[in-house]
Order: C-alpha cells, then structure tokens, then sequence
C-alpha cells in the first residue's frame, strides 16, 4: 500500500516532521549558547585583529604609502631644482669664463688687448621677438 | 501604510554601545539574536557544523557593517538577512563540492519504513535535493514555527513569496518521498 507523505501543517506526518525536528531543532543546552557566544566574540575580535592588520584590497597598500610617498616625491623635486639651479649657474659661470679670459693668444708678447664697447642687447632681443610674434 | 517597526529598548541601548565600539554591546546583541540567527543558517545549510559557521561568519560581516546599519530598522532582521547570505554562500560552495554523492543515497532502495533511521537518511537526501530557499522556509516554518512574514523578512523576500515557495516545496518533497511504503 502506497503512504502519502503529507507535510501540511493540518495532517502532518508525524514521523516525518518529527525527523525534521530532530535534524533542525537548534540545541536546547543552555551551555552550548554560552560556548558559541564565546565563539563569536572571539572570532569578532580576531576579525577586527585581521582587518587593522590585512589590507581590503591591494591598492589599500599604495593607500598607506601615499602620503609618505608624496613627500619624499617633494623632497627629491626640490633636491633635483637644486641641482639642476646650481648646474646651470656652473654652467653659465664657465661659458661667462671662456668668453671674458683673454685667449691665449692674447697673452702673447705685443699683442694688444682688444677692449670692445659692450652693445646693447635690448634692441636685438626686441627684434628676435617681433620676429617670433610676426610669424 | 506600514506600521513603524516597535524596536525593543534594549535592543537600541545595546546597538548604540555596539555602534560606539563598546564590545559589550555587541555582545547583547549576539546572545538576543544568537538563537533566531541559528534556526535562519540551520534551515539553509545541511548540518549543524556549517549552520554554526554560517552564524558565526554572519555575526562577524554584521559586527564589521555595523556603523552602516540603519538604527530604524529591526536589528534581528537585518542580521537574519545577512546570516541567511552566509548560510546561502556556505550551502553553495558545500553544493558543488557534495552534488555528486546526492544521487547515491537517493538510489539506495527505501526498503523498510518502520525504520526510522532509513526514513531520516531518505528525508536528509531529499532536503538536499530541494534548493535551498526551499528548504529554509519548510524548516523555518514546520520546524521553527515561524510565520510566512517571518519568513519573509528572514530571507528578504515579501511574505507571499515566502508562501508560494512553501507551497511548491512541500510539493517537491512530497514528490522526492512519495515512493515511501507502508
């Protein structure tokens, strides 16, 4: 004879239902609520442990290291405006020196040092920018 | 128009402390919620190992998301929500990893059903076979006594789903059970 297995709440099975009871039914021991109180708290606090220590994501790294990351980034620019100003005044200083020491020639018994008047460099720079603006 | 959600004053004392970074709070709340949040990951997932992790990893994504919840809603629901995910996430991946041993012990013959350890073993295989929404909301309410709005709010879905999915889960099961003989 077939049994109709019936899991409305009127003409329940019982067996079946209580089985369902007997795999579902939370625990009724008061201690175990204790212990998994217990378990949770402390896998809440080692959550909150993980999360300071360990990163959400990769980039959060990068995140940490901005700031640090900018001011040395700063420091090095303005060491590297620095040496780059100092070369460039050497630099202008050596060219100013090539061009003001007499040559060697000059040195020479009976040659006569040539003092040229300085020109004016206004007039030339205002003429090499009427041609940029010009063209 | 729905009626305001009553929220317990403990429960608020105990989610502003929690809220503040006060441990203790948090810990009400945990032994308020604990038992509810257990029937809600038992329903889903299929044994009291994972049910217990499943609260655990719920309480633990409920404690880390708790500056965003909002003090108007019903704590116990909103942690159900998020424990009923774990539980849904935990019973996915035990799926993949359990779906090709379900076959074999519903093939096994169904020989003797005075045999209440064969009749459990058939029923645990058949609760298997249901997906697992399905499965919750027969536990939640033949077991836990639950209503459909409950339910409803447990699972995150509107009361009436909560009853047709009953409906057609009690169907299923009847179906996997029905070569049962007396």
């Amino acid at each position: 004879m077939d049994r109709k297995i019936h899991l409305e709440p009127g003409p329940a099975d019982a067996r079946v239902t209580q089985h369902l009871r007997d795999l579902y039914s939370a625990p009724a021991d008061p201690a175990y609520w204790d212990g998994l109180e217990t378990s949770i708290m402390s896998r809440v606090a080692h959550g909150a442990e993980v999360l300071q220590r360990v990163p959400a994501s990769w980039w959060s790294v990068l995140e940490r290291w901005a700031i640090p990351g900018l001011a040395a980034a700063g420091v090095l620019f303005a060491l590297a405006g620095m040496a780059w100003s100092r070369e460039n005044a050497a630099e202008l200083g050596t060219a100013y020196e090539v061009f003001s020491e007499p040559a060697d020639a000059d040195m020479l018994p009976g040659a006569v040092n040539v003092v040229t008047a300085q020109r004016d460099q206004s007039a030339r720079r205002e003429a090499i920018f009427r041609y940029v603006i010009s063209h | 128009m729905a009626a305001p959600i009553r929220i317990p004053d403990e429960e608020k004392e105990l989610v502003t402390l929690a809220q503040s970074g006060d441990e203790r709070g948090f810990a009400g709340l945990v032994r308020l919620h604990q038992r509810r949040a257990y029937a809600v990951a038992r329903s889903i997932v299929m044994t009291h190992e994972d049910a217990e992790d499943a609260v655990q990893d719920g309480f633990l994504r409920a404690h880390q998301a708790l500056d965003r919840f909002d003090t108007a809603q019903a704590f116990g629901a909103w942690l159900n929500r998020i424990v009923a995910n774990a539980a849904l996430d935990l019973a996915r991946r035990r799926k993949v990893r359990t779906t090709q041993e379900l076959p074999a012990s519903l093939s096994v013959p169904f020989r003797d059903p005075a045999e209440d350890a064969e009749l459990r073993q058939r029923l645990v295989a058949a609760l298997g076979e249901l997906p697992e929404r399905a499965r919750a909301v027969i536990v939640l309410h033949d077991v836990e006594g639950y209503t459909h709005v409950e339910i409803g709010e447990m699972l995150d879905i509107p009361g009436g789903t909560a009853r047709s999915d009953l409906h057609h889960a009690r169907q299923r099961l009847r179906g996997l059970l029905s070569n049962l003989r007396g």
